[in-house]
């Protein structure tokens, strides 16, 4: 019995290790959203540096057979024993996954910094209207959603912070915007359950706020099968709608625009010409990057409408979901973002009739691109 | 290359384990200290060369002791040699911090990485020749066999601290044998459940309480500490039980580490099961020599400073270390004088409480290595920052039944339960099979799962 034990052991050891190499390497985790170390990363290391030790770690563990199931296994038995939050999000109610950030994870000092420096520039362009839209974490517009007794950052007192500074731009909460709509209506989908970004209909809130209008767009469905960054926290297979709601996983749609449709509009990033909805987006992992395939420096818009008006929007991620909807009020827009493009403010907003500044709220915290913006 | 990973669990040790059953007797300690060498290169490969220059360097030591001339000189070299390598690694940046801060001087830190296990294998080899200079162990004339004791995987990163008198023997004669190996697997398969379902979980909950900067409630802060409590426990002694596992598996029996630490109804028994070869090993190399309790009531408060302040010095370059140190230095002198005495007279409940308090306090000091977020941390616990609030209760409810499950873990009664019942029958010692491959299962999910995977011992 006990040789046995000692030969079975050694035998599992040394097989599941030898699996390891067995079989082709998998070079990209979509569930982790990550690339994975490959064979060839080890083959091509140097031993006495450590490069190759250190290599030929990751690999065994990132190529190891039925990792996808560890992790899964991990997961579950965390939430067996009441773990509320996995990898920084929240497991909230109905499959809804929250970024966990508290007031210790937000720098105000930053923050501040960062809405004097778009006060700055909204006095250098005094002729211009300057709007700030701030979106908030979706387990702050989903607040009873979240775990009993869970918290998140003091965002009201930020909101406050920017209409106090932000004197001579228009301030849109988009906190009370969008949790009005959730109080309104049971159900609303304005933010993905396991992505932290922000669907379309809630974006179309934005659209609202920032208009003073309604404007009516056809929403086509391009997947339900969006697993996204919070999914790659949680590592959770189960991490599903209610069953009475199809059971699917999360939505992604783009709004059905004329224009678009017809071939007026073209786009440019990095002066490149790409489709406003990409695609082949959907048979990726992020399934967000459907619109305009992820961010770019600098991508231009022209929608082929003669109104005379132009925008330029300073931005993160949420802007891409927003800015499609914007392409039957204005004549141009140009987006900038500035974690890929070192261009200066005039480069992007002289010729622009409004500038608006779309980030979600604690990445304009977090944001150290801002305050480096050239004037 | 560390116990809890994937690497480690199913290709080294597979590999060495063939290996080891494959080669005749006389090639395996050859195997074991290549082995070692190997597993010490995975992580800085050029400090193998340190290494090998610490086993050539006091092998040829232990035979000049032997051979008598000048014997004092020759030990003097040997302690300042090993001394100096493991302050010069561990230590200097520390001294010019501080020479620094005190002078202003602007001397550039080294910024050197910690040889592995240094702490460690620098005790081991001292043990080796203080003995060979008393007198009490033979002198290892086979270089195979002595840089295999010092280098041996198993223990070579965090311990148990084997004095070369504990396995002289077993160098030599030691078969193969079934029941220590597989005892020694599951004892090995314990080990890392302890480090990975607990230690690492723990960890999440401590470094996330810490972040917010020690101005936090009391419940909070105590929390904190609990988790902190449990993640260095289930560290170290999950630790010490994969070493004593291994080593069984080779047929080594190496002392045992830890005794049920957080059931002791005082600190002196407390530092009786807490990480014991360290503890003998600074009675046995240290107190003892230093004159011990023998030489009057003050010299002895003395020898337990330095074996007190050294002890906090030893587990880091940090003034929290030290203060440490002088923290169990304090209680353990006023236990000696006369608080002993009073907790005895004490209800067993209340020593309980007594001993925890202390051992709690003392590793919220151990574990907060920034001095002004200590002052608030203690501050916090005080409940000077308010009972609770915010995400106090939050955290309570996530990690509740985590902390409950360790603290319960930390039990004696558990594992004397687990042993009667498998004596009991043949059904329980079934039971104990199935509960090696389960538990290496779920250790293994939790591996892959988590990234965060360090053990906290490194840094000794």
């Amino acid at each position: 019995m006990k040789k046995i034990l000692i030969y079975v052991f050694t035998a599992l050891l040394a097989l599941t290790g030898v699996s390891v190499f067995a079989g082709g390497d998998q070079s990209f985790s979509d569930n982790e959203n990550r690339q994975l170390t490959v064979i060839s990363d080890v083959a091509g290391a140097d031993v006495l540096s450590g490069a190759f030790q250190r290599e030929l770690t990751s690999y065994s563990s990132d190529q190891i057979p039925g990792r996808d199931l560890c992790m899964t296994t991990a997961t579950v038995l965390k939430k067996l024993t009441g773990r509320k939050d996995i990898g920084g999000a929240y497991i909230g109610e109905d499959g809804f996954y929250f970024n966990k950030k508290l007031d210790k994870d937000i720098s105000l000092r930053r923050y501040e910094k960062n809405l004097k420096k778009v006060e700055s520039i909204a006095e250098k362009y005094g002729n211009k209207k300057v709007t700030v839209m701030l979106i908030p974490e979706s387990g702050s517009v989903y607040s009873d959603m979240l775990p009993e007794n869970a918290e998140l950052f003091d965002d009201d007192s930020m909101y406050d912070a920017a209409e106090k500074i932000l004197s001579s731009c228009r301030v849109i909460n988009m906190k009370k915007v969008l949790k009005s709509r959730a109080e309104k209506e049971d159900g609303a989908y304005l933010f993905y359950r396991t992505d932290h970004h922000w669907t379309i209909d809630g974006a179309y809130e934005g659209y609202r706020a920032f208009m003073g209008k309604d404007c009516a767009y056809e929403k086509e469905k391009l997947c339900d099968d969006f697993l996204g960054t919070l999914y790659s926290k949680v590592l959770d297979r189960k991490a599903k709608r209610p069953v009475t709601d199809g059971g699917s996983f999360d939505e992604v749609s783009i709004p059905e625009i004329d224009s678009v449709t017809d071939g007026k509009v073209t786009v440019t990033a990095d002066g490149r010409e790409i489709e406003m909805f990409d695609r082949s987006a959907l048979n990726e992992k992020d399934k967000y990057r459907v619109y305009f395939g992820g961010n770019h420096g600098i991508t231009t818009i022209r929608t082929g409408n003669t109104g005379g008006k132009k925008l330029a929007v300073i931005k993160d991620s949420f802007a891409n979901c927003f800015v499609p909807l914007l392409t039957g009020d204005y004549d141009e827009i140009i987006m900038a973002d500035m974690r890929y493009t070192s261009g200066n403010i005039d480069m992007i907003a002289k010729d622009a009739d409004e500038i608006l500044f779309l980030y979600q709220l604690s990445g304009f915290a977090e944001d150290t691109n801002i305050a480096k913006l050239a004037m | 290359m560390v116990f809890s990973s994937i690497i480690f669990i199913f290709m080294f040790l597979p590999l060495v384990l063939i290996l080891y059953r494959i080669l005749p007797e006389k090639l395996r300690n050859g195997l074991l200290l290549a082995a070692s060498l190997v597993f010490y290169a995975w992580g800085e490969p050029v400090y193998v060369l340190l290494m090998i220059f610490s086993i050539v360097f006091n092998y040829i030591m232990g035979l000049r002791l032997e051979s008598g001339n000048r014997k004092k000189i020759i030990l003097i070299i040997c302690i300042a040699v090993n001394i100096g390598m493991l302050c010069f690694f561990k230590y200097t940046d520390f001294a010019i911090d501080n020479i620094n801060r005190i002078f202003g001087a602007g001397i550039r830190t080294m910024e050197l990485a910690l040889p592995i296990g240094i702490s460690f294998y620098t005790f081991q080899v001292l043990s080796y020749i203080i003995d060979v200079y008393r007198g009490t162990v033979k002198v290892q004339r086979n270089i195979v066999d002595f840089g295999m004791y010092i280098t041996f995987f198993p223990q070579l990163i965090a311990g148990p601290i084997v004095r070369y008198q504990d396995i002289e023997r077993q160098l030599k004669n030691r078969g193969l044998n079934a029941d220590m190996a597989s005892d020694g697997i599951v004892r090995f398969v314990t080990g890392l459940a302890k480090k990975v379902l607990i230690a690492n979980q723990c960890g999440l909950l401590w470094d996330e309480i810490y972040s917010y900067g020690g101005h936090i409630p009391a419940v909070m802060a105590w929390t904190g500490a609990a988790a902190f409590t449990l993640q260095i426990y289930y560290d170290f002694s999950g630790y010490s039980d994969m070493a004593i596992g291994l080593g069984k598996i080779f047929g080594f029996t190496f002392p045992e580490n830890f005794r049920y630490p957080y059931e002791s109804r005082s600190i002196t028994e407390f530092w009786r099961r807490w990480h014991i070869t360290l503890g003998t090993w600074f009675r046995e190399y240290l107190y003892i020599p230093l004159g011990g309790n023998r030489k009057g009531a003050g010299r002895q408060i003395v020898n337990l400073l330095v074996v007190w302040f050294l002890t906090g010095l030893w587990h880091g370059a940090g003034w929290n270390f030290i203060i440490w140190g002088l923290y169990y230095f304090a209680i353990i002198t006023a236990e000696k004088m006369f608080l002993g005495v009073l907790i005895e007279k004490l209800p067993k409940g209340a020593a309980h409480l007594y001993a925890l308090f202390f051992i709690v306090i003392g590793w919220v000091i151990f574990a907060c290595d920034d001095i002004t977020v200590l002052g608030a941390y203690l501050k916090s616990m005080a409940g000077m920052n308010g009972a609770a609030s915010g995400m106090s209760m939050y955290y309570l409810q996530t990690y509740g039944v985590l902390l409950a499950l360790g603290a319960f873990g930390s039990l004696h009664f558990v594992k004397s339960t687990a042993s009667k019942l498998t004596e009991a029958g043949r059904a329980f010692q079934a039971a104990k099979y199935i509960y090696v491959f389960v538990i290496l299962a779920v250790a293994v999910a939790f591996i892959i799962g988590d990234s965060y995977n360090p053990f906290l011992y490194f840094r000794f």
